[in-house]
């Protein structure tokens, strides 16, 4: 079975198809799952995720399928990877939302990861109101309420 | 309100399918909390502390969801220790009030104690007991029923019996009497002890005539606590 040479295509909320190996479609554990519950259609709906984003996450898998096919010096492989998803995943924040929303639909757990590290390496020295503003979070404190748990934490509102 | 709700529907672990019905694009972004949690466990404690003002929300997923709690224990125990600090009474040069170490701490007892946690440096002070003597405290974790617990050994084994506590159960706010370890008070209450996963070693001096070289007996906490 050369199983590498099978094509399958990923169709975007927009109906526009994403022609991929079957490998690669594999790293999207949801259409893994589809595959192995013996749904063998060749084109795979991804209704949720607009085209913009289903493209960068085909990129991200294809690139790690490429690196892990690749036999024998693995410990430079391993660094361009890490190059690659640090480029990667030097995005805006609202692609970077959306990348860790698909990455989560989609079961892609590598990207999920690095998209919350991202994230939170972001936020980390941030004020809780800028954070809110990032999350679109309402502040559902009182002023009163508010200022009781800064009290309570001053320490870690110094720099 | 809206993300109160949002937050009983995102108590478990992560779910592709609640998403379904919404498109994902980069105009698109509203986090659901198992997300949000996925976030936080990637953040260094001091930020943590300071985002429990970004929203209630937030202060309940940082203060009490267990899993994201575990997650953080889980990430701190990789760290190597800490050592442990001395907090002496100015009053009482000679008596140790408080001993706090990561994540470990012991103290010994004065009417009533203090434990210190030096990531969050946030303390909480024991209850008082019925009957206050002077005796030794551990504290330490309890594997079997995933709780850290405070044992007290008082110096007058005779006038009152052995004490424990339970930190973070809402049923036992007070310290609870335990029997049945009298025999090892003199071990307890003057050799070296050491806490280590559950229990608590003894130097026992009992062993000394014999000629061996490890005096060391193990006393499981999980019989002594139940």
């Amino acid at each position: 079975m050369s199983e590498s040479n099978k094509k399958i295509s990923l169709i975007s909320s927009e109906g526009e198809a994403f022609e991929v190996s079957e490998a690669v479609a594999r790293e999207f554990e949801i259409v893994a799952h589809m595959l192995e519950d013996g749904c063998s259609g060749s084109s795979i709906p991804i209704t949720t995720v607009d085209s913009n984003i289903l493209g960068k996450v085909i990129e991200y898998c294809t690139k790690h399928v490429e690196v892990g096919n690749v036999e024998g010096n693995s410990e430079k492989a391993e660094k361009d990877l890490e190059e690659f998803d640090k480029r990667f995943i030097a995005v805006e924040m609202n692609t970077l939302f959306s990348l860790i929303l698909a990455a989560n639909y989609l079961n892609v757990k590598g990207l999920l990861n690095i998209g919350c590290q991202k994230v939170a390496d972001t936020i980390k020295d941030m004020k809780p109101e800028e954070v809110r503003s990032i999350f679109n979070i309402e502040n559902d404190y009182t002023p009163a309420e508010e200022e009781v748990v800064r009290k309570e934490n001053e320490w870690a509102f110094q720099p | 309100m809206k993300r109160g709700r949002e937050e009983k529907n995102h108590e478990t672990s992560l779910s592709p399918s609640r998403l379904c019905h919404r498109i994902i694009s980069n105009r698109n972004f509203n986090i659901p909390i198992d997300l949000t949690v996925e976030i936080l466990k990637k953040l260094p404690v001091k930020s943590l502390v300071r985002f429990k003002c970004v929203s209630k929300c937030w202060s309940s997923i940082i203060s009490s969801r267990k899993d994201f709690i575990e997650s953080i224990v889980t990430r701190s125990l990789t760290q190597p220790p800490r050592d442990a600090h001395l907090i002496k009474d100015p009053d009482n040069g000679t008596e140790c009030l408080l001993v706090i170490s990561s994540p470990c701490p012991q103290l010994t007892h004065k009417e009533s104690g203090a434990i210190y946690n030096p990531t969050t440096r946030q303390s909480f002070n024991l209850p008082k007991m019925k009957h206050s003597h002077t005796g030794v405290c551990f504290f330490g974790y309890e594997p079997l029923e995933d709780q850290y617990k405070v044992l007290f050994i008082p110096d007058q084994a005779h006038e009152q019996a052995c004490q424990v506590f339970t930190l973070g159960d809402p049923k036992a706010k007070q310290w609870r009497s335990i029997q049945n370890i009298e025999p090892l008070f003199p071990s307890l209450r003057f050799y070296s002890t050491v806490f280590i996963n559950g229990a608590i070693y003894v130097f026992d001096a009992s062993l000394l005539h014999a000629e061996i070289c490890s005096w060391i007996c193990k006393i499981g906490l999980v019989c002594i606590w139940r």
